[in-house]
């Protein structure tokens, strides 16, 4: 089939099913209904297939890695044992195997933890990037965040209350006014977007061929 | 038939989705007008960051973000991906490596598309590496690949979570520029902090009519703007008739 008609069929899908799903949420019958969630469930497999996909490509660049001892091709092995171990465990033994519970419990949380507590430091040396006092911008987010800082540390308090006054009212005022015209702005664009995902006016992400844009 | 609750909400979608249809069939298709958009730093600032790679002879890392197709927020991953076409054909003028990574394996047999099709469109289908196109389970690991590859433009556009501020600061630690591009509001201080360009809220649904200047896709962005005074209108009302006593307005959106 001619690449074009491919493309055509994709996004008569698209159209049918997204129109279908915004009909199920606005409407309670019991058929619709019932149709939509078995679509939501096949897309939920589809996803999962997709997974092979991923490990697949994982596999082939790790191995390719070690084929010709590349940079940290080591690191690879240790990769690829840690793809495939918990993966074939997993499915001859479900996630209840005793293997497949200590390497989770073990391995993946104690260094998914050690991560997020890597989160602060990122926040320290990002805040110590940012808040520098050389326009009149930077000086007023510089004031803002100490007036913040100082609303949410207990000693602040302590020594005058009306830091946490003010820290309520930036927080109050400035910032929840700034957050809803930008929420407000983000609901509305995902309207359009998903609108013109629809209509199939939106087509950067369908790979297509086209020349001289840039 | 109808759920209840429900109707307003589903009113409002009509309203918005009438004026965007208006802007498409008429504005857009019959009379091909092409709106100008205001100028978005943040794209001006790709050419920019992809002649910086070519010139330190280093990679450019590109990520459409965190999020399923399946999520709420799977527009931003979308617009993400445009953008990718963008700067992915940039990459391939001007002979620059892009190194893309993706978290989720239904985004990441996209990115290799979106990627291989850039360079088929240039005529360079030699230099495309497939291998360079990674599927990172936990996107958070893009931090050691950007330091091993020492990269020189960082592109973190899309639906992020804390992976933004790691990110963006190994990026800037590898001595990369940052152009980020985030819709997800808990994220966006961080973005905006870290990034040395960054595309605030809807900018980033409004980047690929932005590059493209398709007339369909520049209407819908003034179609936005529509809506946008709608909401503003209805938000001016609402106030004034709390203020006289008469929350009914209020209370409907509550």
């Amino acid at each position: 089939m001619a690449r074009f008609q491919l493309r055509s069929v994709a996004l008569t899908i698209t159209f049918v099913l997204g129109f279908l799903m915004i009909v199920e949420y606005f409407i309670s019958f019991k058929s619709i209904n019932d149709l939509a969630a078995n679509i939501r469930d096949a897309a939920t497999v589809i996803i999962g297939l997709a997974s092979i996909v991923g490990v697949g490509n994982i596999t082939r660049n790790h191995l390719r890695n070690i084929s010709r001892r590349g940079d940290n091709w080591i690191p690879s092995i240790i990769m690829l044992v840690s793809v495939w171990i918990p993966l074939v465990i997993g499915l001859l033994g479900t996630q209840n195997h005793p293997i497949y519970r200590y390497v989770f419990v073990n391995l993946f949380n104690p260094v998914g933890n050690a991560f997020f507590a890597v989160l602060g430091f990122y926040i320290l040396s990002g805040a110590w990037r940012a808040f520098r006092v050389k326009s009149l911008d930077g000086t007023v987010m510089v004031l803002c965040a100490a007036l913040i800082f100082l609303k949410n540390a207990p000693v602040a308090g302590y020594l005058w209350s009306g830091f946490n006054d003010i820290g309520a009212w930036i927080m109050n005022v400035f910032q929840a006014a700034g957050y809803r015209g930008i929420i407000i702005g983000v609901a509305i664009g995902s309207i359009t977007t998903g609108l013109r995902i629809l209509l199939g006016r939106e087509t950067g992400y369908l790979a297509e061929r086209r020349g001289g844009q840039e | 038939m109808l759920v209840g609750a429900r109707m307003l909400a589903l009113g409002l979608l009509v309203v918005c989705l009438g004026i965007l249809t208006y802007m498409i069939i008429v504005q857009g298709e019959r009379k091909r007008k092409v709106y100008s958009i205001r100028r978005l730093a943040a794209m001006d600032a790709c050419e920019e960051a992809v002649g910086r790679a070519v010139e330190m002879g280093r990679p450019i890392h590109y990520t459409p973000g965190t999020a399923q197709l399946t999520m709420a927020e799977a527009p931003q991953t979308i617009a993400a991906l445009s953008i990718l076409e963008y700067v992915a054909r940039l990459a391939a003028k001007y002979n620059a490596r892009i190194i893309t990574t993706s978290q989720y394996p239904e985004v990441y047999p996209l990115c290799v598309e979106v990627v291989r099709e850039a360079y088929l469109s240039s005529g360079k289908a030699d230099q495309f590496r497939e291998e360079d196109v990674v599927y990172l389970p936990q996107l958070k690991a893009a931090a050691g690949l950007m330091q091993r590859e020492r990269v020189a433009a960082n592109f973190m556009i899309g639906a992020f979570w804390h992976e933004s501020l790691v990110l963006a600061e190994a990026g800037a630690a590898a001595g990369a520029i940052n152009i980020g591009g985030v819709a997800t509001m808990h994220q966006l201080p961080f973005m905006v902090a870290c990034c040395d360009y960054c595309l605030i809220g809807e900018e980033l649904f409004a980047a690929s009519a932005y590059i493209t200047k398709d007339p369909v896709a520049t209407s819908t962005i003034v179609g936005q703007d529509y809506i946008k005074a709608v909401s503003l209108g209805l938000i001016v009302l609402g106030t004034l008739l709390s203020t006289v006593g008469m929350p009914q307005l209020w209370n409907l959106f509550r």
